[in-house]
């Protein structure tokens, strides 16, 4: 790839403050590292991820406000964990942290479990237990044209 | 949540250039062999660290994705490289994140410099669309300031003060059991004389060792890897569903783009290590490479494109012409490194070694017969 065609597309994933080094040919032949703000490509497919995350996110919530699933599904989808990276976290087993998204195992949970998932989710304990009334989605999903992203 | 607020950059720090460069880990080495006085470029790093490689553990699911990389283990990078420059490291992990902060600590107060791994998810001054669980990332620490660190990320472009906290949750984090937790590294010192030939070759031999020598029967590494990526591809959506088909195929696109490769999954790092390598006596075979390389890098790029439209649902060529641009890959990363193994040790190239499926073979057995000069060489 020519240095001059380094792709500058203007893109949610970096939120306009971060150029990454991209490595192409310049004019006289050798290469050098070129900032780029971005590329439709990888923002395309960002978008693709954060998209299905949101989804996830907001099934969890649904599922928790139905009372279907315990709290730690909706913190769990937020901090875009699943079973099995979440069980590393909290250095356990899968089918333990699997046994916690039911409402009613959660309900009689240890106070030395909650502490756990607290210290992972970066929460206080009490606040474990808070549903938001809406799901807290990442920005810059496919439904957002690229740079129209709020914070 | 913590994860969600965005820090603003810190001024520079005096006394340390802060080098923004393509990918975490080679950036990290690159920086920390300067502050020892060894001035090199990343692209030769990542050379001599033989950062190149490809990896597509079907089986193994990360975030509910099979496991997909351009390059080798993280830590393979910085360990080769210093090993083969003759710089000396140490390297440390703790158990405990309470010790392994306050060892930090007392190490930034001596003035070093620390590189540390950590999961990119934590690190608050990443932008929040790019934080993904992976536990791989490096970055610099360089100075305490109350409850925050002074941090050198060399995918950014500015200086970061980091916060305590999250640091330590960043070091100490979950996922894949074969990245230590709270790994820290330093650069202790350097030869007068650094072999900087040697350790070239050395990292353009290993890499092409692995490319084109892991046998065939094994699927998941180097161009057999590319293949089983290309292979599968196309009975994804039949397999697994559209949607998921769809998420792993963006899971893709970014894994070879988004995640500090340089571009084309870390191919225009190997062709600019190719271009310098060649700038060395020993080294020249490698020259024209770098343009092979960098075609190469182009029709990666070209696969990206197509396969992130078809991920969002626009137009595209579709999910078996993607699979055939994969395979082509293989062969055409085949075909470079099988010659360029056989240029290295000065045997004639084969004009197409896609028309000679045997052709490492050929260069296999030469091997106890060396005939570059460079061959010569100790050890590295």
């Amino acid at each position: 790839m020519r240095d001059s065609d380094v792709p500058q597309d203007p893109g949610a994933v970096y939120e306009g403050q971060l150029r990454r080094v991209t490595w192409a040919v310049g004019e006289d032949g050798a290469y050098r590292g070129v900032p780029s703000t971005g590329w439709e490509a990888e923002i395309g497919a960002t978008a693709v991820s954060i998209d299905r995350n949101n989804e996830r996110i907001h099934e969890a919530w649904e599922a928790v406000r139905a009372g279907r699933q315990s709290p730690l599904a909706y913190h769990m989808a937020v901090a875009l964990l699943d079973v099995g990276t979440l069980a590393t976290e909290v250095r356990s087993w899968g089918w333990r942290v699997r046994r916690h998204l039911d409402p009613r195992v959660w309900a009689g949970l240890s106070a030395s479990w909650r502490q756990a998932y607290a210290d992972v989710m970066g929460l206080d304990v009490h606040r474990l237990d808070e549903l938001p009334d809406t799901p807290e989605l990442f920005a810059g999903g496919l439904a957002e044209p690229p740079g129209s992203e709020g914070r | 949540m913590k994860a969600h607020e965005v820090l603003p950059a810190a001024a520079p720090l005096a006394g340390f250039d802060h080098l923004h460069a393509a990918h975490c880990e080679s950036g990290v080495s690159t920086a920390l062999f300067r502050e020892v006085g060894l001035d090199l470029s990343e692209p030769l790093v990542f050379g001599i660290g033989s950062g190149l490689f490809f990896v597509h553990l079907s089986f193994l699911r990360i975030m509910g994705h099979p496991l997909t990389s351009f390059r080798s283990m993280p830590g393979g990078i910085f360990s080769k490289a210093a090993r083969r420059l003759g710089v000396q490291t140490q390297r440390e992990t703790y158990r405990r994140p309470e010790a392994a902060m306050r060892r930090l600590d007392a190490l930034l107060d001596e003035g070093a410099r620390v590189g540390l791994q950590v999961n990119i998810f934590w690190l608050p001054y990443i932008p929040k669309a790019m934080r993904v669980h992976f536990n791989g990332h490096n970055l610099i620490a360089l100075e305490r300031r109350g409850d925050r660190y002074l941090v050198s990320d060399p995918i950014m472009e500015d200086l970061f003060e980091c916060p305590a906290d999250a640091l330590e949750r960043a070091r100490f984090s979950g996922g894949p059991r074969f990245l230590s937790r709270g790994l820290m590294y330093r650069v202790l010192g350097r030869q007068s004389e650094p072999p900087l030939e040697e350790a070239v070759l050395a990292g353009l031999r290993e890499t092409c060792d692995r490319m084109v020598r892991i046998p065939r029967v094994v699927p998941y590494f180097a161009v057999q890897g590319v293949r089983h990526l290309g292979r599968r591809m196309p009975r994804w959506p039949e397999w697994y569903g559209d949607r998921r088909a769809a998420e792993w195929l963006a899971g893709i696109v970014r894994m070879q783009e988004e995640i500090g490769t340089g571009g084309a999954g870390f191919r225009y790092l190997f062709a600019a290590f190719l271009q310098e390598a060649a700038r060395s006596p020993g080294g020249a075979a490698a020259g024209p490479f770098s343009e092979r390389m960098t075609a190469i890098g182009d029709r990666w790029r070209a696969f990206a494109l197509q396969a992130s439209r078809l991920a969002r649902g626009r137009e595209s060529i579709g999910w078996e012409a993607l699979g055939a641009q994969v395979l082509e890959l293989a062969d055409a990363e085949e075909a470079l490194f099988t010659d360029l193994d056989a240029a290295l040790r000065g045997m004639p190239q084969l004009v197409d070694s896609r028309a000679v499926p045997a052709g490492p073979r050929d260069s296999r057995d030469s091997r106890a017969v060396p005939e570059s000069p460079r061959d010569s060489g100790a050890p590295v």
